[in-house]
């Protein structure tokens, strides 16, 4: 899901394309952290942990493999601060791992992020839910079109970067789609614990663990 | 609050420095064949050599067929007795170690091999000198790809510790911002 450090810079659209998702994510990194509550850094910290470790877990998908991603599940518990911590293991991956790139960090922070606070406005009601079979589906949908999302992202951004590219942004959609499955799975049993023993994470009522 | 503070400090300044000069006495040894003869080398982490320490060679059943000691470069050699795999193990006299393995392949043919040893090849007796030479190289390759392996797994993991201590550190910071403007709020 990450677009390469150098990839889009090669055409004067592509680096439009940079500086745009720079100064956006800029302004949303800012949303998000003037909506930190003291409170809440632990937890921010803990799921921008889990995002940066998330990226080595590869899921063998076919003939090559992808990892996961946990942007859904970020945004249905940390809803706008999902920028900040999205865009601090980003900036981590970027330089221990060569995921990602420096100047490619803004536009791949919007391509994490935005999925995420989508996830958030589209399913913070539904995910309270008493019912644990409700819970996980509201979960998987989270997980699967935020990845969803997130690839038309990416593949908008190459898209936007120049006809060169064109051909790229449809594999990045195709090859994303057996992870919204992988990932709506991970994402729907981790919402439906959450509820049995953290629900204040996502601030509804305990799920009953007892049949 | 300060007497959790005090706690986190005292464990930083005795376990943690502890924990890495426990690091840097780790050992290292490294050995090639050339002929009949083992040489190799042993060093501590960070490159300092290893001076006057033990290098015993057993054989695969573990009993001893060779000793001698390293001088003041951390160099040692050893004449090889068998064709056998030659484990080395190096022993400091404060009992730091090390150990490494030369596989009986890597050997000349011409030597006995080691009662009791598994059987070699057929063909490695008498193979053309060339032929063992290649496949020194190529048990040499494997050794170095493993070890290349290990190592970057371990760089690996670090990688990830150091990138979760970082998000943590962060955390600390924003607490500390977000601090100062609840006491300027209230």
């Amino acid at each position: 899901m990450h677009i390469y450090e150098g990839f889009l810079a090669a055409t004067p659209s592509g680096q439009a394309v940079l500086v745009a998702g720079a100064t956006a994510a800029a302004v949303a990194t800012a949303i998000g952290l003037k909506k930190i509550d003291y409170e809440r850094v632990p937890q921010i910290a803990v799921l921008s942990s889990a995002f940066f470790v998330a990226s080595l877990i590869h899921v063998p998908i076919g003939p090559s493999s992808e990892h996961l991603v946990l942007c859904g599940l970020l945004g249905l518990v940390l809803g706008w601060a999902a920028f900040p911590a999205v865009f601090v293991a980003l900036l981590l991956q970027a330089v221990f791992f060569s995921y990602g790139g420096l100047t490619t960090l803004g536009v791949n922070t919007l391509i994490m992020a935005v999925p995420a606070v989508s996830c958030h406005y589209l399913f913070r009601d539904a995910v309270r839910s008493r019912n644990e079979g409700t819970v996980f589906a509201v979960g998987f949908a989270a997980g699967g079109i935020a990845i969803l999302l997130g690839a038309l992202l990416a593949a908008g951004a190459i898209w936007a970067a120049g006809a060169e590219f064109r051909m790229f942004s449809k594999l990045v959609v195709l090859g994303h789609l057996p992870l919204v499955v992988v990932e709506g799975l991970v994402t729907g049993s981790v919402v439906v614990l959450l509820r049995k023993v953290r629900p204040e994470l996502l601030e509804a009522p305990l799920l009953a663990t007892s049949q | 609050m300060s007497r959790t503070l005090l706690s986190v400090f005292t464990f930083c300044s005795t376990v943690l420095p502890a924990a890495s000069s426990a690091n840097a006495h780790q050992m290292d040894i490294l050995a090639h064949v050339h002929g009949s003869e083992i040489h190799g080398e042993a060093h501590f982490h960070g490159g300092v050599a290893a001076k006057n320490a033990t290098v015993t060679a057993l054989d695969p059943a573990g009993e001893k067929i060779g000793e001698t000691e390293t001088d003041e470069q951390g160099a040692f050699t050893l004449v090889a007795k068998f064709c056998c795999d030659h484990r080395l193990v190096v022993k400091t006299a404060d009992g730091h170690g090390a150990q490494c393995t030369i596989a009986a392949g890597q050997l000349p043919g011409s030597l006995p091999p080691r009662a009791g040893a598994p059987d070699q090849p057929a063909d490695h007796h008498d193979a053309s000198h060339e032929h063992d030479q290649s496949e020194s190289i190529r048990a040499d390759l494997a050794a170095l790809r493993e070890q290349l392996h290990g190592y970057e797994q371990k760089t690996r993991l670090r990688d990830v510790l150091g990138g979760i201590g970082y998000i943590l550190g962060i955390a600390g910071i924003a607490f500390y911002l977000l601090g100062l403007r609840r006491r300027e709020a209230g």
